[in-house]
């Protein structure tokens, strides 16, 4: 680090490398046998999917009695998960577009895996709401499809702006991410010598030839892409939280709730980013390029999304204590002293205390506290969705509908197996597609463009 | 021989310098393959900006009037329903699913007009038979110009590529023979 000029840029690629280095460096995976880790890894995840998938199977064949949910809590872990994953997912769209809108270099390096995660986050959380209707196979009357009753959905349900906005969230992630993918699709053709790869990525990279009058539209379109996906994300979590907003079940009901969300959403899911991260430039030896001060940026961010969802938790219990009514006082003070109350004080402690060490920079840069805290963070935000669902339902208006909630094995098992499913496809992904985008990491090399060539014509 | 004279260069200083004595010349039909966007080179070749986000405006109106009237017509006319006393074109919530469907169509609006623009996809390409052409998706920029650009001529043009350092100097795809 050089003091000398605080404002001196961060060296983004660490080494000296010429933009062939980059490319086998980031391809090199891609062409070797997968390493014995990796094997490991995978065996274990696609386990842990293959179990999950099976719960569903006897959830769909059983109904879901054979989960814990009840009356009154009728939202449980399906809604949890639901809303974890969808939020997980938030921090791969951050990346991609809105740090992209904001300029912010360093983003190059980690969009590519943000936006895979992204996908197979919102595939992860798709998965909830479909098993959770309960008759899985008419789950297609979620959209306004012309049927046999001839009714129509209520389009003035935030249930269905979900449907909307999560499918709309799923499609044009999808095609944002091929849209980076194909410059390094092209690349990945021209170099691979195996002639089965050579097919397959000529197909994918549909015949683009990296020429200046294909970039010129190519970046127009990525600009727009990135402006249309940073007001998108933030609907998709706002949206998520009118589920609950706009219902009347005390510690639901706030208006804190659409910032809340979203900010929680980026916080959790920058954690699972940096989990990733950590991991792949350790396996594929990437430090040069996910350097210290990309993980150093990202912690900075948690730090402030940390902090903005510990000020929205104060805020709710203000506004429960300022609001004088006594159901809204109620459900809070059983928030934090109720049955759940340690789950409660388990979130407070993952979400706005473990992130409190990042004010030093010397931990904010130490690799092993940051996966320490990223996986703390990523515990604390699946229980505080777990707060705000269980503690609001088994606790409304009425002491003689008050019941516990607690989950069933089918319950765990199908969570634990949607995060096998996460982590098997993120495993599949880094061996088949480049894992950090090659062609923009090149453009933010040094010497790069050309200088004094702009403006003196 | 092939249609296309050709120069792999190592420099962006040297190909945006080259690229703009080509464009002075008055030579159109030609073009500059580098491995990601280089700043500047635009202006030196002389494109103008893209139109692709007017495409991208349209659809995303299109998007929107598409989403506003699905739900105007499924709930105040097609089976008008009383849902909890409100009127039944309840704008202020049909704004989320409008917006929603204004950007997925915004979003294949934008996706198709790229392709259509950069003419994807492409089954064939002069640069496939060449290997240094090769080059210009990894470490080289290369500057490609059709012989059938009226103001072609294959001396001026290779003084220019020597000049500013040009390697591999050739006509696309001549090696292979």
């Amino acid at each position: 680090m050089h003091s000398a000029s605080a404002l001196a840029q961060e060296e983004l690629i660490l080494g000296t490398k010429s933009r062939s280095d980059i490319t086998d460096l980031v391809s090199s995976p891609l062409e070797r046998f997968p390493s014995k880790p990796w094997w490991i890894a995978i065996v274990f995840t696609s386990l842990l999917a293959t179990i999950g998938f099976g719960c569903i199977g006897w959830t769909i064949y059983n109904g879901i009695g054979v989960w814990g949910n009840n009356h009154p809590a009728m939202w449980g872990f399906d809604i949890v998960n639901f809303v974890f994953w969808i939020g997980i997912g938030h921090a791969g769209t951050l990346i991609s577009a809105i740090l992209f809108l904001f300029r912010q270099k360093w983003r190059t390096a980690i969009n590519r895996a943000a936006e895979a995660m992204t996908i197979f986050a919102v595939m992860c959380a798709g998965i909830f709401p479909l098993i959770h209707v309960g008759r899985a196979w008419l789950a297609f009357w979620l959209f306004p499809i012309p049927n046999q009753m001839n009714l129509w959905v209520n389009f003035r349900s935030p249930l269905l702006w979900d449907v909307f906005a999560v499918s709309t969230y799923m499609l044009v992630s999808i095609l944002f991410w091929y849209l980076g993918l194909i410059p390094d699709l092209a690349t990945l053709r021209d170099r691979t010598q195996h002639p089965i790869k050579k097919i397959i990525y000529s197909v994918l990279s549909l015949g683009w030839r990296s020429s200046q009058r294909q970039w010129k539209h190519y970046e127009s379109a990525y600009l727009i892409f990135a402006a249309i996906s940073t007001p998108l994300v933030l609907s998709v979590h706002s949206i998520v939280s009118f589920d609950f907003a706009v219902s009347v079940i005390p510690g639901w009901h706030t208006t804190i709730f659409p910032p809340y969300f979203v900010a929680g959403a980026i916080f959790g899911g920058f954690a699972m980013v940096e989990i990733l991260l950590i991991l792949t430039r350790r396996l594929f030896h990437w430090e040069d390029l996910i350097t210290v001060s990309h993980l150093e940026n990202m912690n900075k961010i948690l730090l402030v999304t940390g902090m903005i969802v510990g000020y929205a938790y104060f805020v709710e219990l203000f506004t429960a204590w300022y609001s004088g009514n006594i159901y809204e006082m109620y459900a809070f003070r059983n928030r934090l002293t109720g049955d759940y109350g340690w789950i409660y004080w388990l979130m407070v402690f993952c979400n706005v205390l473990s992130v409190q060490v990042f004010w030093s920079k010397k931990l904010r840069r130490n690799l092993i506290v940051m996966f320490i805290v990223s996986i703390l963070v990523t515990i604390g935000m699946w229980f505080e969705r777990f707060v705000i669902i269980v503690t609001s339902l088994t606790r409304d208006f009425l002491p003689s509908a008050w019941g516990n909630y607690y989950p069933t094995i089918f319950d765990i098992l199908i969570f634990t197996g949607t995060l096998g499913l996460f982590f098997t496809l993120y495993l599949l992904f880094i061996r088949v597609l480049p894992a950090i985008s090659i062609g923009e990491v090149k453009g933010i090399m040094k010497h790069a463009h050309p200088t004094g060539e702009v403006d003196d014509v | 021989m092939s249609s296309h004279f050709a120069a792999n260069f190592i420099s962006p200083n040297e190909v945006v310098r080259a690229s703009r004595k080509i464009h002075r010349l008055g030579i159109r039909k030609f073009d500059v393959h580098t491995p990601y966007p280089l700043h500047g080179l635009d202006e030196a070749m002389g494109i103008g900006s893209s139109h692709i986000p007017w495409i991208a405006l349209l659809f995303g109106l299109l998007g929107a009037v598409a989403g506003i009237s699905l739900q105007g017509w499924t709930s105040a006319i097609d089976w008008p329903l009383i849902v909890a006393g409100k009127p039944f074109f309840s704008w202020p919530a049909f704004i989320p699913i409008t917006f929603e469907v204004g950007i997925l169509l915004c979003a294949f609006g934008t996706l198709g007009a790229l392709f259509f623009f950069c003419r994807l996809p492409k089954f064939s390409s002069p640069l496939e038979e060449d290997l240094s052409a090769q080059r210009s998706t990894n470490d080289q920029f290369m500057i490609i110009v059709d012989k059938h650009d009226p103001k072609f001529e294959q001396k001026v043009l290779s003084e220019i590529f020597e000049q500013h350092h040009g390697l591999d100097i050739r006509w696309l795809g001549a090696e292979k023979r």
